[in-house]
């Protein structure tokens, strides 16, 4: 009897699974024809426009200028021959090589670039290119995304080009933390949430389309999870529009800066009494706007000019941000905040948020590299002043590692000579180059200290 | 006359010298001190693979007086999430286990002390370190140190030579013997004599010598003598109380490079590259840029980065409210400072510290190191997490070991005692939430713990 019971089970069990085949088989013969032909469809709108990017990039992180060919993606997004790709693909190109979809090779030169949201803007040179031009892709719309759309990822995977990868959007707005930095050092993803798929994207994809069943651009890929699987990240298209757009225009993107860092307000709105939302500011950098019209951690902020603001949830965070950095620089702005209960209104000014990194410079005969003081990199290493020039990679053997010099270091004076900037540092370097000096003083900051470092260049050697 | 007597003397010494030596030999060494080694165990937490684990350790310990047991330091220094080693157990050969209690460290030697904490066993007797005891390169010597454990008996020892004097930056001696398994472990002469225990030329070694080390190197085994340890052991160092002096700068070594490039008659000495406010260099005049290259009328052994701790070892033990006198050299001119010295501010492993088991948090003291190493001004308040269990109330709230706290609802935190009343109230009233304000890097925000009484 005991062995009978588990049979008909069992039987049961085949029927429905093979049910299950039969219909699902059908409806994927019809469905699934349908499907195909939309595939072939928006792949023919985009695959002519996607471009193998093989930027030459430069780093100073060694002391020396260091130059690498990478690989990653790209797509033709104008006719002029503007291609989008990742910051961290060839924002900081030297000269870069593009192979379209002919496989024709075409030079490209950099027209900008903005690590804050990792995009890139390169320009196909056509000059002595006489074949078909690629056609342009178009952007879709990125907030009328759904969870489960199909999506297609298409790029160089592993330098593997023209590879297209199939899959859905695994959620729209992926929050991940702005603590993210890119291989150069600049924080990176504070102004967008992400759109996470499960359509393959390997090294490699990096800067290439996710493009949707009509065959429109919806991101721009950009990360994904190592040793995971099919946890790929793109930025979203509306947010890769307005950039693209303004480094076109002008070469670079222009944000303004308040200095206030906020926290979703879940858990807290009980503490601070918020009854009708509001952005928790959780820091006000001393000196900013923010700081100087009085506002401080623990103020909920109600309205940003014209805008009611609320974030209650992380996901909500990349969007605030993204509202204070498109108001324009220099506009005096009216905020209502709420503290302890009250209302409170200030005006803020607003500031630039300038440059997230330095101009680099290698100074070759003395072994190390610097890199120009931007105010972000001032406040993210808590510096009075900019002044100096920031020491970014040091040679191994070269006479500044024998000397003590170490990356980080804040090169502040050379001999007699005080170091303000770059410029300064640059002039002083030339002349003493030119006198063959055998040894130079430098004087640095390192942390809160000064320290001396001698720079010995006649080890005789050569 | 001189000579002569000399001469005199050399059989008369020989023939002494080689009655003690054919009186011990390794095997009465291992015979006559192995009840002073006993093995040390305690528990301390270590992050292991992103989690927090409380591991074992066992170190060579030496009973140095009827309840006084010292062993390296390592002990206290070892725990990578800066908490506290503890239950500590004496073993001694024969199996007899006793508790003990952490007594103190002193980090110049990197030595520390325990009490031992019951009756000890029979035979157990404390070893007597010979000033006297003299030895030279090339000569044998022994260590007593640990089989791996449940062996029985535990001691075992090793033969190795002296293999270098070295004479600078600081005189001590090199051996071979292998630092690993007897760290700590008393170091007998051919003769017998106790010469001092096995430490090593890096992390684990003397403050000295921590800038010397590395496993690229291999490891060296360096000999602590009787004149470091004996005023140790007559007086040992105890948590909490500063002996150490400190002088109130960062600085730099004057290398003989720069003492030429800026034309000093000196090759060695100190730059002084910061000046706290309030300390000691501050009242004596000491400013940023000053050379010093004296120190009451002798030189500073300083003529190289690896050196500087050479200095501070020089200030640091040389008494709190001690007077020094500086030679400096300010603008090429030179110039004589008085310094009296002050006591040295708390180290982290000597700050206060609270840990509530209900939210499974613990947190300490900010220290003078805090200051620098998080860049705070010196009005702040606030107290340091240094642990937090992830599952938590106050690792699900998001409180992560580093977070500086400053508030907690409204009320300011000074110290752990301040932390301590909040959440013993908490705990009385069963609050359900708790917002705390933390500065977390360079950031401010603040984190929700909400307790959850019935789980508990």
């Amino acid at each position: 009897m005991r062995r009978v019971y588990p049979l008909p089970g069992f039987v049961v069990a085949l029927v429905i699974a093979a049910a299950c085949v039969c219909t699902g088989q059908s409806a994927q013969a019809t469905d699934g024809a349908e499907l195909q032909k939309q595939i072939y469809a928006a792949r023919d709108r985009v695959l002519p426009a996607l471009v193998n990017v093989q930027p030459v990039v430069r780093d100073f992180s060694s002391g020396t200028k260091e130059k690498s060919r990478v690989t990653g993606s790209g797509v033709v997004i104008r006719s002029e021959g503007y291609v989008v790709t990742n910051y961290h693909v060839a924002g900081q190109s030297e000269h870069v090589i593009c192979t379209l979809w002919n496989k024709e090779r075409v030079r490209a030169k950099l027209v900008g670039g903005d690590p804050l949201t990792d995009l890139a803007v390169l320009k196909l040179d056509f000059s002595e290119y006489e074949k078909k031009r690629p056609p342009t892709a178009e952007f879709g719309n990125s907030d009328e995304l759904q969870t489960g759309q199909i999506v297609m990822a298409l790029g160089s995977p592993f330098a593997l080009s023209r590879s297209l990868s199939f899959g859905v959007i695994s959620t729209t707005d992926r929050y991940l933390s702005a603590d993210f930095r890119l291989p150069s050092g600049e924080r990176t993803g504070i102004f967008n949430t992400w759109i996470q798929t499960d359509a393959a994207i390997n090294p490699g994809n990096s800067g290439g389309p996710l493009v949707d069943l009509s065959g429109s651009v919806i991101g721009i890929n950009s990360r994904a999870f190592m040793l995971a699987n099919n946890l790929g990240f793109s930025i979203p298209a509306n947010v890769v529009r307005q950039v693209v757009e303004s480094i076109i225009q002008r070469g670079r993107v222009e944000r303004s800066w308040i200095g206030v860092e906020v926290q979703p307000l879940q858990e807290l709105e009980e503490f601070f009494e918020a009854r009708a939302g509001g952005v928790l500011v959780s820091d006000v950098e001393p000196d900013s706007p923010a700081g100087l019209a009085g506002l401080r951690a623990g103020d909920l902020l109600l309205r940003v000019g014209s805008r009611d603001v609320s974030a209650r949830f992380y996901e909500e965070i990349p969007d605030f941000y993204k509202s204070i950095a498109d108001l324009p620089v220099g506009e005096s702005i009216d905020v209502d905040y709420q503290r302890g209960g009250a209302v409170r209104s200030a005006r803020i000014t607003t500031a630039a948020y300038g440059r997230p990194s330095g101009t680099d410079f290698e100074v070759r005969d003395w072994g190390f590299a610097v890199r120009s003081i931007t105010k972000q990199m001032a406040l993210e290493r808590s510096l009075d002043d900019l002044r100096g020039v920031l020491v970014s990679g040091v040679k191994g053997g070269g006479p500044a590692e024998e000397g003590g010099l170490a990356p980080q270091d804040i090169v502040r004076f050379v001999g007699e000579t005080p170091i303000n900037d770059l410029e300064e540092f640059r002039t002083v370097y030339r002349e003493l180059s030119a006198t063959e000096r055998a040894r130079i003083m430098l004087t640095v900051k390192r942390r809160d200290s000064s320290r001396f470092v001698l720079l010995k260049l006649d080890n005789g050697e050569g | 006359m001189e000579a002569r007597k000399r001469r005199l003397l050399i059989p008369v010494l020989l023939l002494a010298g080689l009655a003690v030596e054919a009186e011990a030999n390794p095997r009465k060494i291992y015979d006559r001190h192995s009840a002073s080694v006993v093995a040390v165990t305690y528990y301390v937490e270590t992050h292991f693979m992103r989690q927090v684990r409380e591991v074992e350790g066992r170190e060579v310990g030496v009973l140095v007086g009827e309840d006084l047991v010292m062993l390296n330091g390592i002990v206290i220094t070892s725990s990578s999430t800066g908490a506290r080693p503890h239950t500590f157990r004496v073993h001694f050969e024969g199996g007899a286990v006793v508790p003990a209690a952490y007594i103190g460290r002193d980090e110049f030697a990197n030595v520390a002390f325990l009490r031992v904490e019951g009756e000890l066993p029979e035979g157990a007797k404390p070893l007597e370190f010979d000033p006297r005891a003299k030895v030279r390169v090339g000569d044998e010597v022994y260590v007593l140190g640990l089989l791996p454990e449940n062996l029985h008996p535990m001691v075992r020892i090793s033969a190795g030579r002296i293999v270098a004097h070295v004479r600078e930056p600081k005189s001590f001696l090199v051996t071979d013997l292998p630092p690993d398994e007897a760290l700590g472990g008393p170091v007998f002469s051919t003769s017998g004599k106790v010469l001092g225990v096995l430490s090593e030329l890096g992390g684990a070694g003397p403050a000295f010598a921590s800038g010397f080390g590395g496993a690229e190197q291999g490891y060296y085994g360096i000999i602590l003598t009787a004149q470091t340890l004996q005023p140790l052991i007559d007086d040992p160092p105890r948590r909490g109380e500063v002996r150490r002096a400190w002088l109130g700068i960062t600085l730099q070594a004057l290398t003989p490079d720069m003492a030429e490039y800026w034309g000093l008659a000196t090759r060695s000495g100190i730059i002084v590259n910061s000046v706290i406010p309030g300390s000691p260099a501050n009242a004596a005049g000491l400013q940023e840029g000053d050379l010093v290259v004296g120190i009451n009328g002798g030189p500073i052994p300083v003529s190289q980065e690896d050196h500087v701790p050479i200095f501070v070892e020089q200030v640091g033990s040389s008494g709190v409210g001690s007077e020094l006198q500086l030679e400096v050299i300010r603008d090429g001119a030179p110039l004589r400072l008085e310094v009296v010295l002050a006591a040295a501010p708390k180290s982290r492993l000597d700050a206060e510290q609270y840990s509530s088991p209900e939210f499974e948090l613990t947190v300490r003291e900010l220290v003078f190191s805090d200051y620098r190493a998080f860049d705070l001004d010196p009005g702040f308040a606030g107290v340091l997490v240094s642990r937090v269990k992830n599952g938590g109330w106050s690792g699900i709230g998001g409180l992560q070991p580093g977070d500086i706290i400053q508030r907690v609802d409204e009320e300011a935190i000074g110290a752990p005692e301040d932390l301590k009343r909040i959440l013993e109230a908490a705990i009385d009233n069963q609050s359900r939430k708790l917002v705390f304000f933390v500065q977390r890097g360079r950031r401010t925000q603040f984190i929700t713990v909400q307790p959850n009484w019935e789980e508990s």
